[in-house]
């Protein structure tokens, strides 16, 4: 009886905090927009329109917070209106094809100069830089759905059930899209890898230790 | 920073390198695909648990999704920080919107409704005008209703005076013409020699 009343609580007090954080939109945009600009920004390809898009998806959030139930936390919220937004985008997209070559491209290699240097060698950091870079270039050839499931997968960190449910897909499809993208993601950088003069046996045999070194180095 | 990094890479516990299973039960390609993903089956989850080998070919097969995932993130800290807070004056009700737009229609319709009309206006005012100007313009239409025979004469008749400003016109550019005669004005009239005739009397 009493653990129920503790549980019964606890899901108020959980509520009331989500509540509150959603009505501060200045603190909401402080933690979520970084998270959620690039997966918009990744997803869509085009740096200007995911800003845009990312602000339309924080406005939204904030009109319609009375719908938020506290089913999911906030940021899963979020992604799953910024999931909605970019679809709509998509769909729009097809009929404008001047957009694809106004799209704001984004340099990924400029982004890894904004990784702190202090906490990792420069070889480790150039080598985070190629492997980065490897991985946009991979994703830009995954279909939009694939590239979507992708990045909820492995920048956002959602299981299986989290990514079904905010792209209402069912957890099987879900695997199959995942997969197929991996795979190709996987078998492009492999060969981006073994393009990259004479990197392709130095990578497979001395990065496990490079990171073990990096690792060691740091702390 | 570095936690994503490591997010896929942490290295295996080398106490349990020891239990390292014989090379042919290593996982397959699809396996540390599915190990990725999140869906590896209980048997081959157990075999990663205890193989060193397995799980370096798991994170080095997560490291290009790892570094990718840190260096978005530090270029996306970077791009936030740029942006202000979307400002919500700007963002009006939904209602309002609909509003705003209803107005907007409303206006438009009435501006095609008052220029309609004052077209309207204006064409009855034509109608209306040959009614109150009744003597000349009742009289050229009954010259329109008239017969052919007449018709003619009253183009002869109209056509005097037409044929007097043609003699008119024809007259003054017959003055002009004279006057511009150069006959009258070339230097033998004038008295003057040729150039080349002064010539010879000077050599002369």
């Amino acid at each position: 009886m009493q653990l129920a009343l503790d549980g019964s609580i606890a899901n108020i007090q959980a509520a009331e905090q989500t509540g509150s954080e959603l009505d501060d939109i200045d603190a909401l945009v402080r933690t979520h927009r970084p998270r959620l600009l690039r997966f918009v920004t990744f997803s869509i390809g085009d740096a200007d329109l995911a800003e845009s898009i990312t602000q339309d998806c924080f406005l939204k959030a904030y009109n319609s917070r009375s719908s938020f139930r506290g089913d999911c936390s906030v940021g899963t919220w979020l992604t799953s209106i910024a999931v909605n937004l970019i679809r709509d985008q998509q769909r729009l997209q097809k009929f404008r094809f001047w957009r694809q070559a106004r799209a704001t491209a984004i340099d990924v290699t400029v982004a890894a100069s904004f990784l702190r240097s202090h906490e990792s060698s420069p070889e480790s950091l150039v080598l985070v830089k190629e492997k980065a870079a490897q991985v946009q270039a991979a994703l830009q050839s995954l279909s939009p759905h694939q590239r979507t499931i992708f990045l909820l997968r492995f920048v956002e960190e959602m299981d299986l059930a989290e990514i079904a449910a905010i792209t209402n897909i069912p957890v099987n499809t879900v695997k199959t899209h995942l997969h197929r993208g991996l795979k190709s993601v996987r078998s492009q950088v492999r060969s981006a890898q073994a393009a990259s003069a004479g990197n392709t046996q130095s990578t497979d045999k001395t990065y496990p230790t490079g990171q073990t070194k990096t690792a060691g180095g740091k702390r | 920073m570095n936690s994503h990094l490591d997010l896929y890479s942490s290295p295996m516990p080398h106490a349990a390198a020891h239990l390292a299973p014989h090379a042919d039960t290593h996982l397959s390609e699809d396996q540390i695909d599915d190990q990725l993903i999140g869906d590896l089956a209980a048997g081959p989850a157990a075999h990663l648990a205890g193989c060193s080998v397995c799980t370096d070919r798991v994170a080095a097969a997560a490291d290009p999704m790892a570094s990718f995932q840190s260096v978005t993130m530090a270029w996306s800290e970077r791009r936030s920080a740029t942006l202000p807070t979307p400002s919500l004056s700007q963002q009006k009700p939904l209602w309002q919107r609909h509003m705003a737009w209803a107005t907007a229609g409303f206006a438009f319709a009435i501006a095609i409704a008052l220029t309609n009309a004052s077209h309207q206006v204006v064409l009855k005012t034509a109608e209306l005008q040959p009614t109150l100007q009744q003597p000349a313009l009742q009289q050229s239409a009954q010259q329109a209703a008239l017969p052919a025979t007449v018709l003619t004469e009253t183009a002869s008749l109209t056509g005097a005076p037409r044929e007097a400003q043609i003699a008119a016109d024809n007259r003054l550019l017959q003055a002009i013409d004279d006057d511009l005669d150069t006959s009258a004005d070339s230097p033998a009239a004038l008295g003057i020699e040729p150039a080349s005739d002064q010539t010879t009397s000077v050599q002369d």
